[in-house]
């Protein structure tokens, strides 16, 4: 709860940050496109979505891009990238560690 | 039709809130408004079983709310209502996912929220310390604190005691539960739904029920003083049975000189069930002569009257020779005595008290207290 810069990624905001590393996608397309990638093993709830877009603002992790009537979408930032990629490698040496540990 | 029905007063607890909009829903109540935290208007309409979830108020725009609460309706959650600094969602469709999936994003949530229910409630304590410590300012500007006390403002006091113990320890429990939360969200433990509506509820009907029981008992005191205090009369007009000794029987040549002032009042309340005071003097250092008494309702305050009195007396006259008097018809008893400017009379004052009642009595004038010691003995005797 205390204010400082991410580190680790949630599953949830993993999966928010990878639907925009694609295209700009406005709040129900990201849950769309997290349902539709886990086969509905993520599920975003609305305030978990609209909090993590605001927090990734703040962090400048994504950004605004049109404000279409009701819908506004968002883009991946360079920043947000970067983040995306430490957390896939952290992610990757998980796996790595667990599959070579876990086979003994 | 509309009703308002008493809510969990556990605001800092949304999940037991949540479930008690639920049971509301169930039997028909759909709610409307929010009187603060402790009560709401609903109204009544079919029975549904629906969600219902709270969400701390974000700091955003209108246009920001708007299209939020669009995704939030495609989603299947329609606002309710503002409950002071959170907003109620609910949702019919059981499949509609959870507001929130992630404990952490709650945790972001919720920071902002618990941290403005902290520093409220530290700050409503002490503000709430600072008023109640004022209302007891009379103790150190009058210098009178048992007369103070006994002359009715016990129940003033009493009512701030009471209202302060009752607001400390409210928001000391909302503290402690703001604390819990906190400690549950940093731990990653999504905020649970649920809790006992009806214990709560049965607490917050209790509470209720003491404060106004507390403010009709307050305005019955304070009207009882008010009809127990009479207005003063002329002297003359006082009942032919005074517990004093007077004027005429200190000195009966300056009974004989007409007087400028000469009052009695009486006082009636429940610590003093009766207290009298009686005052006949003349302009430009004439004499003077004042009497007080009461029988109170324990002989502990007729003590501390007496010892007031006479720690009062002698502060006001250093140069005056205090006599305590060691006489068994008195619980205790002192005279202070001291000349007037011209040296003409005594500036005497005689102050004593017997089980519950207690009188004093002041003169300036050619006469000695000391000589009607008998006279007092027998109206703290009679007076009881």
């Amino acid at each position: 709860m205390a204010k400082e810069p991410l580190k680790i990624l949630t599953e949830s905001m993993f999966y928010v940050l990878l639907s925009l590393l694609g295209q700009e996608r406005c709040g129900t397309e990201i849950v769309q496109y997290v349902d539709d990638t886990t086969a509905g093993r993520v599920t975003l709830g609305p305030g978990t979505l609209y909090t993590i877009l605001a927090k990734f603002v703040e962090e400048k992790l994504i950004e605004e891009t049109a404000v279409e009537g009701r819908k506004r979408t968002y883009r991946i930032t360079d920043r947000g990238r970067a983040l995306f990629r430490q957390e896939l490698s952290r992610l990757r040496l998980c796996v790595e560690d667990g599959e070579r540990e876990g086979e003994r | 039709m509309k009703k308002r029905f008493l809510m969990p007063d556990t605001y800092w607890e949304t999940g037991l809130l949540e479930q008690f909009l639920e049971e509301k829903a169930a039997q028909g109540w759909m709610p409307v408004s929010f009187s603060g935290y402790s009560s709401g208007t609903f109204e009544k309409g079919t029975s549904q079983a629906l969600r219902f979830r709270l969400e701390p108020a974000r700091p955003e725009t209108l246009a920001d709310r708007e299209e939020r609460e669009n995704v939030y309706r495609e989603m299947g959650w329609q606002f309710a209502a503002e409950l002071v600094d959170y907003r109620v969602y609910y949702a019919k469709d059981p499949a509609a996912p959870e507001l929130y999936t992630d404990p952490a994003t709650q945790g972001w949530a919720w920071d902002r929220q618990l941290r403005k229910l902290r520093r409220d409630s530290v700050l409503y304590i002490l503000l709430l310390a600072f008023w109640s410590v004022w209302q007891f300012r009379s103790l150190w500007e009058k210098d009178t604190p048992v007369e103070t006390f006994l002359s009715g403002m016990w129940t003033v006091w009493l009512f701030v005691v009471w209202y302060f113990l009752r607001g400390f320890t409210k928001k000391l429990r909302a503290l402690r539960g703001i604390r819990r939360v906190r400690r549950q969200l940093e731990a990653g433990i999504a905020l649970s739904h649920g809790g006992d509506v009806a214990a709560s509820l049965r607490r917050q009907k209790r509470s209720e029920v003491c404060s106004w029981a507390a403010i009709a008992l307050l305005m019955v005191f304070m009207v009882s003083l008010i009809i127990g205090n009479s207005s003063p009369v002329e002297l003359s007009e006082a009942p032919p049975r005074q517990p004093w000794v007077a004027m005429a029987t200190l000195d009966p040549d300056t009974a004989g000189m007409k007087m400028d002032w000469g009052q009695y009042r009486e006082r009636r309340g429940l610590l003093v069930p009766f207290a009298c005071q009686a005052e006949q003097w003349r302009w430009n250092f004439g004499p003077y002569w004042d009497a007080c008494f009461e029988r109170t309702a324990l002989p502990v305050f007729a003590k501390a009257l007496y010892e007031e009195r006479l720690r009062r007396y002698t502060e006001a006259h250093p140069t005056g020779t205090v006599e305590i008097l060691e006489d068994p018809r008195f619980d205790g008893a002192a005279l202070v005595t001291s000349r007037n400017a011209n040296d003409t009379g005594n500036i005497q004052a005689f102050m004593a008290y017997k089980d519950r009642a207690a009188v004093y009595g002041t003169i300036t004038m050619d006469a000695d207290l000391r000589d009607h010691l008998d006279d007092f003995a027998a109206i703290l005797a009679d007076f009881q």
